[in-house]
């Protein structure tokens, strides 16, 4: 009897800290475990990492669809040195989806912008500081002062526009030029141009606008 | 009955211009625009065939990302905005105004030697941080302002024009304070970033020497 308790003792205690470890390490294997290799999966990363490591190389930025993060984002050298989310209203996220797709077709994953257009700005109002300024500088008083987008578009081949509206309240900048552009993407709708309405913070818009000129290459990450 | 061939002619060219446009709006194309490359030169990357290769390989391409990655908070200075931050790749830390370079060109009539003020835009690191600064004026200060340049080098020092904090990122640039509060905001500066004294303290505070500092 006295054997039989001095056997049981260490046995309880081996199937209590296997217990403790068992149930420890259930939940992180079905957590975090490696995922099984998945050879498309890694082409792909692959391909993207090796493509954004190009465009890392030069220290212009570059503008990034950041589908996962569900934001666009200007990197510098692989840093994000500017970013905003996608809100996600109306169906932002269904047109985020449907142009990326656009955009990534036959496998590609970085575009040029092709241009961009302003439709309504604020108006510059300099005062008596920034003239002063300017001729202390010798800078133009016009340069000093920012334009606010309230309106603009930026536009890739293959039917791609960006509609980018924000808080600020603007004027048109030009109203013969505005319809034209709007006729124009009416006449190209039917031959297949995707776009995304998008809506943004009037201060981060003014660093978009500027920073994001035609020729600037346009990273997609998707889903 | 007389044929107004002058009015056919300019009537077709008009035509033929206005079809011209009609095509390049629905071709996507921007009518006297530089035309740009639309796609990046694609890149040729593909993983080995065999796995083990292939996972190294992936493994080596996250690493090269990753190491361009701060892994601390940086500086990024907004010079579109005059927009100051310390951030990570996620999120901001602080958020402040700044003021950038004019982008203005002095000339030297006398030597004809040229100045341009523009803050630097690439990837730099802080490699100097001073507490109450003393700016040595360079030569261009003096023009500027129709001064003669001093011989005596102890004439060109200035213990009040930099704030409380100066702060390095290499040729000659610094973040630092200023008595001119009421520019902030604006491109005013000879290429330095300038930061208002409560913002420049903050950010004093969280930096070190090595800091990378993003200027866009």
């Amino acid at each position: 009897m006295h054997s039989l308790s001095r056997l049981l003792w260490p046995t309880t205690l081996l199937i209590m800290v296997l217990l403790f470890f068992g149930c420890k390490s259930k939940p992180q294997s079905q957590t975090e475990g490696p995922k099984p290799w998945n050879r498309d999966r890694a082409s792909a990363e692959y391909h993207l990492i090796q493509t954004e490591l190009q465009l890392a190389d030069s220290a212009k930025p570059y503008f990034v669809i950041n589908q996962p993060k569900k934001s666009l984002e200007i990197r510098v050298k692989g840093t994000v040195v500017w970013n905003t989310p996608i809100s996600g209203e109306g169906d932002e996220i269904a047109q985020l989806r449907r142009f990326i797709s656009k955009f990534e077709e036959e496998g590609t994953l970085v575009r040029m912008v092709s241009g961009k257009y302003l439709f309504a700005a604020t108006e510059k109002n300099p005062d008596s500081v920034l003239s002063i300024v300017s001729e202390a500088l010798g800078v133009n008083q016009d340069l000093l002062q920012r334009e606010i987008p309230s309106r603009f578009q930026l536009l890739w081949e293959n039917g791609l526009v960006m509609d980018i509206s924000t808080t600020a309240a603007g004027k048109p900048i030009s109203p013969f030029k505005n319809t034209l552009m709007k006729v124009g993407h009416v006449l190209k709708a039917p031959f297949g141009e995707v776009r995304l309405t998008l809506h943004m913070d009037k201060d981060k818009a003014v660093t978009f606008w500027r920073v994001v000129q035609a020729g600037t290459p346009t990273l997609v990450i998707g889903g | 009955m007389k044929t107004h061939w002058k009015g056919i002619i300019l009537a077709g060219l008009i035509l033929a211009l206005g079809i011209a446009l009609f095509g390049m709006i629905l071709t996507g194309r921007r009518p006297f625009a530089r035309q740009n490359p639309a796609v990046a030169a694609p890149v040729i990357a593909q993983l080995p065939q065999d796995k083990g290769m292939a996972q190294k390989e992936l493994q080596k391409a996250k690493k090269a990302l990753a190491a361009l990655k701060p892994t601390k908070p940086y500086i990024v200075i907004d010079t579109h905005a005059n927009r100051a931050y310390l951030r990570t790749q996620d999120s901001i830390i602080f958020e402040g105004t700044c003021s950038t370079g004019s982008g203005g060109v002095l000339v030297d009539s006398a030597t004809g030697r040229k100045w341009m003020f523009n803050t630097p835009h690439g990837v730099f690191k802080l490699n100097s941080k001073l507490a109450h600064p003393w700016w040595r004026k360079p030569d261009w200060a003096f023009i500027e302002e129709n001064e003669p340049i001093p011989k005596d080098p102890s004439e060109r020092y200035d213990p009040e024009m930099l704030g409380d904090f100066a702060m390095g990122f290499g040729n000659g640039y610094f973040i630092h304070g200023t008595i001119y509060e009421r520019l902030l905001g604006i491109n005013v500066t000879h290429g330095c970033v300038r930061l208002g004294s409560e913002d420049l303290k903050i950010i004093w505070d969280k930096v070190q020497i090595g800091t990378p500092v993003y200027i866009f």
